[in-house]
């Protein structure tokens, strides 16, 4: 890769990258390894799984890109896929619970700080400006519902925007938005159960929403009009 | 004003409300919402917004958790990937590339079931069953296969798979046979050979009674795909040399190179796919018991790439009439909707066993 290949174009890249140049296929690793790396490791919450997983994905997404028909962005295409693999992990690592026990008795995550390193917090354990709340919140982003979470993951921690997520998951950007409204909600809630809350108290208010939080979904009847 | 709101806030199911002048309850308007707190809403959405949230303690308190949520959220730092990850992923990927020439069409079909095999894992994996099977037997196959299918994989270093690449490109011997080769089908004393363009193979001749199986046509009818398919085999009950000779002399193919045997004797065809329940149908009428290995597909495939790879031509047998005709083909010439790839193999051990 050389100074040319970072300001270079996909699109040119791509084409460069479909002859096997290394070089393209370098600078195009280096453009979009830590957003995809970091879908996988919020998704999947241990680094290890989620390098493999990336490493997985790009393999995939560069021996591939004869399929690649630039009907979408590449970056889109390849967190798609990054996506894909995801989900496969996730579903393979539910199929096999053995292995998440043993990882578990391993790492010894018997309660939520232990727990919140298996999320990815290793090297963020206390962040002044939250007053350490980073394992909580990776820890109640790892209890999301997946749909939840990978909305989450990709427009609030990540900064997709909600087209590009709807893109990626192939959605329509309204799905995007109730999914994130959702997943903060439940966000919202896991953490006040753990004694956080808004800096500003609402008071009243506050119980009516906690009392409806379980199902956002469904909560009119708590407000009362 | 409603008229005007942006179609892509709405979720499913979400309140349009494209007639009402006033909104809901904010979970009815959840796109809008998100919206909102992002400043992306419009002028009038967000005023329709206000005029409901200064009525509803409620729903303000909502979004303002929706908020604090957000802000938690964004203040998570993205970590960096391991050092090594791009080294991983470029070599495997280059490596892969290599060999599968993607730029050209010039490349024989059968080379597209190498990509599993040309990851680094792919060929430990190979390597892995290749040694396994060579002093295996099928149950510690299958019990290798379950192991494998639980094994995580995860991709070795460039070392250890340029290590498998130079082996597998230091097969340059052409397994094709060196001219067509005729054998009659009908009765065993019909088969006539030729053996001045089979080249030796040091397996001794050998004659046995009929025996017939009715199982292995059906196993083969998936043919259609052309996917490599592994067919074990044995000569009136005996494995090893014995049912190895009986099959070259009934075929005339030739065994490949030894290194190349997967747990005994291993010949390798294309066979026209819609000949192929008739080809088998006549090898089992000649005494011969086919088996397809239908559950460790995957890790067989690995294995056979291997054995293919590097070649550019590969024999063909087919019927033609009466005769079943073997004949080397460029791999160009080759359809892979016409043709399947068929590894026929017996096993050294069990030719006391039966």
């Amino acid at each position: 890769m050389n100074s040319a290949d970072i300001s270079d174009s996909d699109e040119n890249l791509v084409a460069r990258a479909r002859q096997g140049d290394e070089s393209a296929l370098t600078a195009l690793f280096r453009r979009y390894e830590k957003r995809a790396y970091n879908i996988a490791l919020r998704m999947l919450g241990d680094p290890w799984d989620a390098a493999d997983v990336t490493q997985e994905a790009f393999i995939k997404a560069f021996t591939s890109l004869d399929q690649f028909r630039g009907e979408a962005q590449f970056g889109t295409w390849l967190y798609r896929i990054v996506v894909n693999a995801t989900h496969d992990h996730l579903r393979k690592r539910h199929l096999e619970p053995l292995d998440r026990e043993e990882l578990d008795r391993v790492t010894s995550a018997a309660d939520a700080q232990a727990q919140a390193r298996l999320v990815g917090a290793v090297q963020s354990p206390t962040d002044p400006s939250t007053d350490g709340l980073s394992p909580p919140i990776l820890q109640a982003l790892s209890e999301l519902d997946e749909r939840f979470r990978l909305a989450v993951v990709l427009c609030d921690l990540l900064g997709f925007d909600y087209a590009e997520a709807a893109q990626i998951l192939d959605v329509r950007e309204g799905t995007i938005k109730s999914r994130i409204f959702r997943a903060r909600a439940e966000l919202a809630r896991r953490l006040k159960e753990l004694g956080f809350g808004p800096s500003v108290p609402a008071k009243q208010e506050r119980k009516n929403v906690s009392a409806s939080g379980q199902d956002t979904g469904t909560a009119e009847k708590n407000y009362p009009s | 004003m409603q008229k005007d709101a942006p179609q892509n806030h709405g979720a499913p199911g979400e309140q349009r409300h494209s007639e009402t002048t006033s909104l809901g309850h904010v979970h009815e308007w959840e796109a809008l919402a998100v919206d909102l707190l992002a400043g992306k809403a419009s002028a009038e959405e967000r005023a329709l917004a206000e005029t409901h949230l200064e009525s509803c303690a409620a729903c303000r308190s909502t979004l303002e958790e929706l908020q604090w949520a957000a802000s938690l959220c964004s203040v998570i730092s993205p970590e960096d990937p391991p050092f090594d990850l791009a080294p991983r992923v470029l070599e495997a990927t280059q490596a892969a590339l290599r060999s599968k020439s993607i730029p050209t069409h010039k490349v024989p079909w059968w080379r597209r079931y190498l990509d599993p095999v040309l990851r680094p894992s792919g060929l430990a994996l190979a390597a892995a069953v290749l040694t396994v099977l060579l002093v295996g037997s099928l149950t510690v196959w299958a019990q290798l296969n379950a192991r494998l299918q639980q094994t995580p994989v995860r991709l070795t270093t460039l070392a250890a798979q340029e290590s498998q690449e130079g082996a597998a490109a230091g097969q340059t011997q052409q397994p094709s046979q060196s001219g067509a080769t005729d054998r009659a089908v009908g009765g065993k004393g019909d088969i006539t050979h030729s053996t001045e363009q089979v080249p030796e193979s040091g397996i001794p001749s050998t004659t046995g009674a009929v025996l017939a199986s009715t199982t292995a046509a059906s196993a083969l009818l998936r043919l259609g795909v052309p996917e490599p398919i592994w067919t074990l085999f044995s000569f009136n009950g005996s494995y090893g040399h014995r049912a190895a000779s009986a099959f070259r002399d009934h075929t005339g193919l030739v065994p490949l190179p030894e290194d190349q045997w997967v747990g005994g004797p291993t010949f390798a065809a294309l066979v026209y796919t819609r000949q192929a329940t008739e080809l088998v149908t006549y090898l089992v009428s000649e005494g011969f018991d086919m088996n397809t290995a239908a559950e460790p597909i995957d890790v067989l495939g690995n294995a056979v790439n291997l054995i293919v790879a590097g070649y550019e031509s590969y024999p063909t047998l087919r019927l033609e009439g009466s005769l079943l005709r073997v004949e080397p083909r460029l791999s160009s010439e080759i359809s892979p909707s016409e043709w399947s790839f068929i590894v026929f193999f017996t096993l050294l051990d069990k030719t006391q066993t039966t």
